[in-house]
């Protein structure tokens, strides 16, 4: 009776009904879902990591902002377990020399980050790291806040690395300027390595072929069209042309654009490539004879007559004659340096240390000139006055560290002289060779009032004390300084002149940015340049990065 | 009773159970037809993880070796180029790396400078014929060449069904990469088509690309 009712009652049908669909699609759901959840899982994890790429790469930009914060930037370091911060959804920790995984070198800073992000129940990492020089705030090995001009057919600039292992490693050093690099004609040759006989240039280490400078055990071959980049490709061992413009704005130049321009011949059109250059476009004649790796722009700072800087990041990017002069009247060779005086036979000085007045220096470099080495000057010396060398004089020996630093201008006037000033860049012992690579060689500051009536100097230069480097040319005149050298109104080499330095050249500007006051000029004359990064930090001021690597 | 049960005709008969099936088979089909736009919906968002993990892992493969990489001339070069400007849209590239051990060692310094040494050449190219994306470690060059080589090999593929793969040496970069002989970056684009589509491809999306801009950040 009860079953007879109950095949009867027909309550449940739809219950029955929904149950299978639900289950169906239920089934479906979660296998869809099961299929899905792998690769969503997989893209997840991608996204992860690539999240903890760039806070990792944060963690670095961080690193680097603190070292150009510090008031040492070569003695900045973090502790050993780094400096951890949160960042976005993830947290970087970063170390300063003092990371556990790569180390770039003595007198270098090793950068570290490690960037973390949480997925799920895991942790996902990655790391990177750089290398920099610390201290200097850029990298170039000839700047000129005014106008870098090569002029004549017979000038010839290199701008090579220091001892090259072989060629292009590392490449040669960049040329830049705020305003404008000029050549005068197709003349001007700039890294041309032999192009067309073998050049041979007297310098340091005797008379060598200019290819040597970049690595080369002979003569590289060349191509002809510019568009072509012959085998072996020599492009790559050189620098960048630097197009600048100072973090504070625009300079006007005039070529109209935002950053310096590239000029030839009196010419205002701004050449776009080193291809553009060399061939000639624009209808401006070809500089056939120019090769620099490419032309960049770039955002660099300005350095800064005051100090400190304006520039809140970069403080010590500045020159401060009177720090120099202090130097030179604390001087730790001062005993040192009196013997010489002694014996030079140098009266009562008018100031103390090695703070000497240009007669007082003129006596010094007679006595140097014959008895140096081994009787030489060490540490800073100061010239209260302008200075003009007629005789040949090696101030500290080959493995010296004498810088010498000029209140006015430094003249080397006639033929036949030589002056050198070298450091102790070669020494075995790393460290000692570090502190010689980052002393300064010739710091030319300028009167703190030029002279109302400049006298004429040599070649149309003329002199008013406004820091001005003139070296008049000739033949066999010659300058061998290593470190940086620095001058406050620009550097002229006249024809048949020639500059040997090891380090780096930064030609200011005090009496406007015009092509009637250049920074830098080559005419007819013979400049290499062996760019040592390091002895950019002399400024104690930025980092600039040489290498970036990423560990995992 | 038993007679009785059998001769009783209520309850289920064949006609009966015939018209349910019916009904539910009727019912689950409109139940999936309503269902296709999410299915569509599932199997488009399957295809484009899977796809974009394809072709991220193609960029991937190649991201560390870029960012590792310098825009120094001559030491990075696309090759086979189509766009309109120098460097642009082009099927290959050439770039330096410093890492050992058939580029993927340890990075290498100049001694004592800190700077890159570079010790290879990589080329990253698509073959037209089997739409595959390869990779090849030139350990004899420090230079790409100025053509990209014949018979590279042998070669590591790193993507598959890739329907496009164009890199640019670019300036402007953005918002759309201008290929330049003054280049700042490289955009590395790679479109990959879906391998299979049970449907008209109307209702599914079967082409996936992805643009990537990449800063080499040696060489400065």
């Amino acid at each position: 009776m009860r079953v007879t009712r109950w095949m009867r009652n027909e309550r449940g049908l739809a219950l029955i009904t929904v149950l299978v669909i639900t289950m169906i699609t239920t089934g479906i759901g979660i296998a869809l879902v099961g299929l899905m959840n792998t690769d969503l899982t997989h893209a997840g994890v991608q996204h992860a990591k690539a999240r903890s790429f760039y806070v990792a790469q944060a963690g670095l930009e961080e690193a680097k902002a603190q070292v150009f914060a510090a008031s040492d930037p070569l003695t900045y370091t973090t502790a050993s377990a780094g400096v951890t911060s949160n960042f976005g959804d993830g947290r970087f920790t970063y170390w300063v020399d003092n990371g556990t995984t790569v180390f770039c070198g003595v007198g270098l800073k090793t950068l570290e980050a490690e960037g973390e992000v949480g997925y799920l129940a895991f942790t996902i990492r990655s790391r990177v790291a750089a290398c920099g020089i610390p201290g200097a705030p850029f990298l170039t090995s000839i700047f000129g806040v005014s106008l870098v001009e090569t002029q004549g057919a017979t000038s010839h600039t290199y701008v090579a690395p220091v001892r090259p292992s072989v060629p292009g490693a590392p490449r040669g050093g960049h040329i830049g300027s705020f305003y404008k690099i000029n050549f005068d004609s197709s003349g001007p040759r700039l890294n041309s390595l032999s192009e067309q006989n073998i050049t041979m240039l007297t310098l340091r280490e005797g008379t060598i072929e200019d290819y040597r400078l970049f690595g080369f055990t002979s003569r590289p071959i060349y191509e002809t069209n510019a568009n072509i980049d012959a085998t072996p490709w020599i492009l790559s061992v050189f620098g960048d042309i630097v197009k600048a413009q100072p973090t504070t704005g625009p300079i006007p130049n005039p070529c109209g654009t935002y950053f310096a321009c590239v000029s030839v011949g009196n010419q205002n059109q701004d050449v776009a490539s080193i291809a553009d250059l060399r061939q000639g476009a624009y209808g401006l004649p070809g500089v056939q004879n120019v090769y620099m790796n490419r032309m960049t722009q770039q955002v660099v700072p300005r350095l800064s007559s005051v100090c400190p800087n304006p520039d809140p990041m970069l403080p010590q990017f500045c020159v401060d004659p009177d720090a120099s002069r202090t130097e030179a009247a604390n001087n730790p060779y001062n005993s040192d340096n009196a013997a010489v005086e002694a014996a030079a036979g140098m009266g009562p000085k008018t100031y103390a240390g090695s703070v000497y007045t240009s007669s007082e220096f003129d006596s010094l470099v007679t006595y140097l000139s014959a008895n140096c080495p081994p009787r030489c000057l060490r540490g800073t010396i100061y010239v209260d006055g302008s200075y003009t060398f007629t005789r040949s004089v090696n101030l500290g020996g080959d493995t010296g560290n004498v810088t010498l630093a000029v209140r006015g201008d430094l003249v080397l006037l006639s033929n036949n002289i030589v002056v050198v000033n070298r450091h102790d860049i070669t020494n075995t012992d790393q460290a000692a060779a570090t502190a010689a690579r980052r002393l300064p060689g010739i710091l030319v500051f300028g009167l703190v009032t030029p002279l109302p009536r400049p006298t004429n100097v040599c070649r149309g230069e003329q002199a008013d004390g406004s820091g001005r480097l003139i070296v008049c040319g000739g033949s066999n005149q010659l300058l061998i300084a290593d470190g940086m050298l620095y001058t406050q109104e620009g550097l002229f080499v006249g024809s048949s002149g020639t500059v040997d330095l090891i380090g780096a050249l930064y030609n200011d500007n005090r009496s406007g940015i015009s092509p009637s006051s250049p920074s830098f000029t080559n005419q007819n004359a013979t400049i290499v340049v062996r760019f040592d990064p390091l002895s950019l930090s002399f400024f104690r001021s930025g980092l600039a990065i040489v290498s970036w690597q990423q560990l995992r | 009773m038993l007679r009785r049960f059998l001769a009783d005709d209520r309850g289920y008969s064949a006609a009966d159970a015939v018209t349910g099936l019916v009904l539910l088979a009727l019912t689950i089909v409109s139940l999936y037809q309503v269902m296709i736009p999410s299915f569509a919906l599932w199997r488009n968002s399957d295809e484009r993880i899977a796809r974009q993990q394809d072709v991220r892992l193609a960029i991937d493969r190649i991201a560390r070796g870029l960012h590792e990489a310098t825009l120094e001339f001559g030491r990075m070069r696309v090759y086979n180029c189509t766009g309109a400007g120098a460097n642009e849209n082009c099927s290959a590239i050439g770039f330096v790396t410093t890492r050992d051990n058939n580029c993927a060692g340890q990075f290498q310094y100049v001694p004592g400078t800190g700077m890159p040494e570079w010790r290879a050449v990589v080329y990253v190219w698509r073959d037209a014929a089997t739409s595959e994306l390869r990779w090849y470690c030139d350990t004899l060059s420090t230079q790409p060449a100025p053509t990209l080589p014949a018979g590279l090999g042998p070669y590591t593929v790193i993507g598959t069904r890739l329907t496009l793969a164009s890199f640019t040496l670019c300036n402007p970069c953005a918002p759309t990469p201008v290929g330049s002989v003054n280049p700042i970056a490289v955009a590395v684009a790679f479109q990959e088509q879906a391998a299979t589509a049970s449907r008209p491809t109307y209702r599914y999306q079967t082409n996936f690309y992805n643009q990537t801009i990449f800063l080499p950040m040696n060489g400065q």
